[in-house]
């Protein structure tokens, strides 16, 4: 009877704008083989969190306003391209919106009854190109992220969906935005490889078969959620919505 | 006779909850960066609740640790002592102290307060747990970095945090074992500007 | 009851609240030091030499930018880099000094950078201590403990992709009393880049992974693009002058084998550091090292640098050039002089027809012809006759006390006519070959006149004319 009401539950559409990701095992940077990590399914926003949409909450919730915020939530940048509270230039509805904070990322996510994707959940979506869902060994994967992180920031943002649609029919994984993952925080990996205990890193970036590039695209993703803080907020970091299956509530 | 306040001290604490004296002065606002600011009710060695910006007022020597950590908190728990025992000969109030556990399904109340008996704690020390987001939203403004390895077990960052009476970092100690100087110049400072007028005989 | 002890306790210990303030927020001595903002130039210019005789608090601002531009005609790279351009700034401060370095991420970046100084003893050269996300901005000091000249780099993970990709650059601490004076410095700093294209693919090329594994790049340059130390930044200097360059390696792989075509190194400071090598050819510099290199430009014409693992220099960028400007000097420089039929030992000496004796500029007495001559004996005697005019027993006769030169015009035909066959000189007897040196008859007199007034000779003056009288026509 259980079963049946999960598998029922397993079947029901996705709420609007989410997709299902089917749960698989994501081996964490520079661990053996043997340590994957396992991923239950989860839902996750087809597309990035748009400035439209950003606003909506903003509106609904002053106290996330550019002029409302708490400086220990978001820093001086928060929601810095847009012109005033409520309003950017119109071009920008559909683009994601960027200069979030972890903080205001959580918020939003919560207004709507959602989460941030933790890493591994974000880490698994990603490695689905168009056709797989690990994608990551396909020639050209690595090749456009790389490039991605290579390109100069462009004056404007293209929207949301102007790259690829994955495996899972996800938008824009790779080659619009990095996004915020709930536990950034656990990126002990220092973007300093050397000395002050991060010792592992260095040690793991030896191990690890450096020339599979994909994880030179992880690589570069860690490095840069070990950057932040909190409280920043950057041009270039958006962030998309998840939601535990119905059936996979944690307890 | 530092033994002998101290063993006051301790037979104060084991018995009776800690204070909590409100700030005396009509406090402004808190300032932007305070992270007293974070919400949500956490609970004390003595099972008393309390929400953050109850402990404005004082400035506080905070870190993170867990009730199961086998090295690590430890010599956190002895730098902050280290830190306080060298405060308290210029300061005899020494400042407040403040543990807050990664791990709150294991640190319960109860185990809170072992480690406060282990430890010989003194009542200005006050170990607090809240729920896991609770717990993430903490680290996160202060820059803590932690992840679970195991059942029992986290990694995590070493920092003591100094705020000032308004919940404010002012300076952060990393490491283990290392020069404190700084950090007691800042916790100096911060008492210079909260405490001399208010909390004044 | 327990409660009023509390209390009573409480107050006594909150009552230390109020003590005052120790003195410990008064300046450290360190604080006392004058303060001032380091000049950052670009390459190939250097920072003026620092002049002061103390110490001081140096406050060093580097932005960090991700910036498209040009590797080679018509081929773009995604450089990141340490203030706009490939090499980094360069930045001059001198031992003893306390840097307050302020490392600047510009918000438009996509990555997180940091910096680790060569220059600095302490955990990962500031690495840590200055890692920075875009946007923001990492303060971290340190003290400059050592003299000489170290390399800078990006050192955030993945490492190599970031110095790849152009984040490096040189940091002089001057030694207490500074390093000798010169007319002209430079900085110079090679390089290599590995992309997706081919050497020459047109096009914004990106980053080739592979490449950089495997070692094998498409570029290596000097100061972050081809004809970056030449073409239109071809740098000029005057005859006379002395030049000094700062020769870093960035890497991220190769070790270059630094050298000037037509150019001795009078003085290599090795590796950057103190020891001084002199008459030095080609200097190592390893990747993440430098050297310092000082010489005397004598003679105008084309410098030109390279790394002399010469397939880089040819067929990969690694080609620079140091334009020399000023009057000929034959005697340092002639141009070519002689072009004869060598002949084995024993054979007559042969001109070819047509060739011609240079012309210098004519000496007006005896000192100028001994200054001068001292130079074209350096140039064309020693390698046979030796610094010190001993020669090379059995082979080579001595000039030094020579008991054949027994009139200048014996020493002068010599010169001018060349001399083979057996001859006797102190006793010793010698059969070879002196050929006849197509020097010019001011040349010739010089030379005579030099060796006359040397080594105990016992002098004399040789006029160009009695050259010409003496020369075979």
């Amino acid at each position: 009877m259980l079963v049946l009401t999960a598998m029922l539950l397993l079947t029901l559409a996705p709420p609007p704008g989410m997709v299902k990701v089917s749960g698989g095992s994501y081996a964490p940077l520079y661990a053996r083989e043997d340590d994957r990590i396992a991923v239950g399914p989860f839902l996750l926003d087809r597309y990035a969190v748009t400035n439209e949409q950003f606003r909506e909450f903003v509106r609904a919730h002053p106290e996330w306003r550019r002029s409302k915020v708490k400086r220990v939530f978001a820093d001086v940048r928060y929601l810095g391209h847009w012109t005033g509270d409520l309003d950017f230039d119109p071009a920008l509805a559909k683009s994601p919106v960027t200069h979030v904070s972890w903080f205001a990322a959580r918020a939003y996510a919560r207004s709507l009854g959602k989460r941030l994707p933790t890493q591994a959940e974000w880490e698994l979506a990603g490695s689905a190109s168009e056709k797989r869902a690990d994608g990551t060994l396909e020639p050209g994967f690595s090749r456009r992220i790389l490039d991605w992180y290579a390109r100069p920031t462009r004056p404007a943002l293209p929207p949301v969906g102007s790259t690829y649609r994955n495996y899972y029919g996800v938008y824009d994984m790779h080659g619009l935005v990095w996004e915020w993952v709930d536990d950034f925080q656990t990126t002990m990996v220092g973007g300093e490889s050397r000395g002050g205990g991060d010792g592992d890193l260095f040690c793991g970036a030896a191990a690890a078969d450096a020339r599979d590039r994909s994880d030179y695209a992880r690589f570069m993703r860690y490095a840069f959620r070990s950057s932040l803080k909190a409280r920043y907020t950057l041009a270039n970091l958006g962030f998309r919505c998840a939601l535990d299956l119905p059936s996979g509530k944690k307890p | 006779m530092r033994a002998l306040l101290l063993a006051a001290l301790l037979f104060v604490g084991c018995s009776t909850p800690p204070p909590q004296a409100p700030a005396s002065r009509s406090p402004g606002p808190l300032p932007e960066l305070s992270i007293y600011h974070l919400p949500g009710a956490w609970t004390d060695q003595d099972g008393k609740e309390l929400t953050l910006p109850e402990l404005r007022g004082k400035v506080r020597l905070l870190a993170m640790v867990y009730t199961s950590c086998p090295q690590a908190c430890p010599r956190i728990i002895a730098d902050m002592k280290s830190i306080d025992e060298d405060l308290r000969k210029r300061h005899p109030a020494g400042v407040e102290l403040v543990l807050v556990t990664f791990d709150p399904e294991t640190d319960t109340p109860e185990r809170l307060r072992q480690l406060a008996d282990e430890q010989k704690l003194d009542p200005r020390w006050r170990l607090i747990r809240g729920d896991s987001q609770q717990v993430q939203e903490l680290a996160a403004v202060l820059g803590v970095k932690y992840r679970k390895v195991s059942a029992t077990d986290f990694a995590h960052s070493n920092l003591i945090t100094v705020l000032d009476a308004d919940g404010v970092v002012v300076h952060q100690q990393e490491g283990l074992g290392v020069e404190r100087s700084r950090s007691i110049d800042a916790v100096e400072k911060a008492l210079t500007s909260c405490c001399s007028e208010e909390e004044g005989p | 009851m327990k409660r009023t002890i509390t209390a009573l306790l409480l107050s006594s210990l909150l009552a230390g609240c109020s003590s005052p303030p120790t003195p410990s927020a008064s300046p450290s001595p360190a604080g006392a030091l004058p303060e001032e903002v380091a000049v950052l130039t670009s390459a190939p210019e250097v920072p003026p030499p620092i002049t002061r005789k103390h110490s001081a608090k140096v406050s060093v601002k580097l932005e960090v930018s991700e910036v498209e531009s040009e590797l080679a005609p018509g081929v773009t790279y995604t450089f990141w880099t340490f203030g706009g351009e490939v090499p980094g700034k360069f930045i001059r401060i001198r031992e003893g000094d306390e840097v307050e370095f302020h490392l600047q991420n510009r918000p438009d970046s996509k990555m997180p950078h940091n910096i680790d100084l060569h220059a600095v003893t302490g955990p990962g050269g500031g690495a840590a201590a200055s890692f920075t996300a875009p946007g923001h901005e990492s303060v971290f000091s340190f003290k400059a403990l050592n003299p000489g000249l170290y390399v800078y780099h990006c050192a955030t993970a993945p490492v190599g992709m970031h110095i790849a990709n152009g984040m490096y650059g040189l940091i002089l601490v001057e030694p207490v009393g500074g390093l000798p004076k010169v007319d002209r410095e430079f900085y110079v700093m090679q390089s290599e880049f590995y992309t997706e294209g081919a050497h020459g693919e047109p096009g914004l090329q990106p980053f080739s992974m592979e490449k950089a594994l495997d070692e094998n790049p498409d570029y290596v340059v000097f100061n972050g693009k081809v004809d970056g130390f030449g073409g239109d930044q071809a740098q000029v200097v005057k005859v006379g002058e002395t030049v000094r360059l700062y020769v870093g390696n960035g890497g991220p792989n190769l070790v270059s084998s630094f050298h000037v075509i037509g150019e001795i190194f009078d003085t290599v400071y090795i590796e950057g550091g103190t020891t001084k090598n002199k008459h030095v050819q080609s200097t190592l510099v390893p990747a993440g090292g430098s050297a310092i290199v000082d010489f005397k430009v004598e003679a105008p014409g084309t410098l030109v640098l390279v790394d002399h693992s010469i397939f880089r220099a040819f067929n990969k960028g690694a080609l620079g050039k140091l334009k020399v400007e000023g009057p000929e000097n034959p005697l340092v420089y002639s141009g070519k002089q002689a072009d004869v039929v060598y002949m084995a030992e024993g054979s007559t000496i042969q001109r070819i027809p047509g060739s011609r004796a240079p012309v210098g500029k004519p000496t007006a007495n005896k000192e100028e012809r001994i200054a001068r001559g001292e130079i074209v004996y350096k140039r064309n005697c020693v390698a046979c006759h030796g610094q010190e005019g001993k020669g090379v027993p059995k082979v080579f006769p001595p000039l030094a006390g020579s008991d054949f030169l027994t009139s200048p015009e014996v020493a002068v035909s010599a010169v001018v006519n060349g001399l083979s066959g057996e001859i006797k000189v102190n006793g010793e007897t010698y059969n070879n070959v002196m050929p006849n040196l197509q020097l010019s008859d001011e040349d010739a007199a010089s030379v005579v006149t030099f060796v006359l007034n040397s080594w105990g000779n016992k002098g004399g003056d040789v006029s160009p004319k009695t050259i010409a009288r003496v020369r075979v026509k």
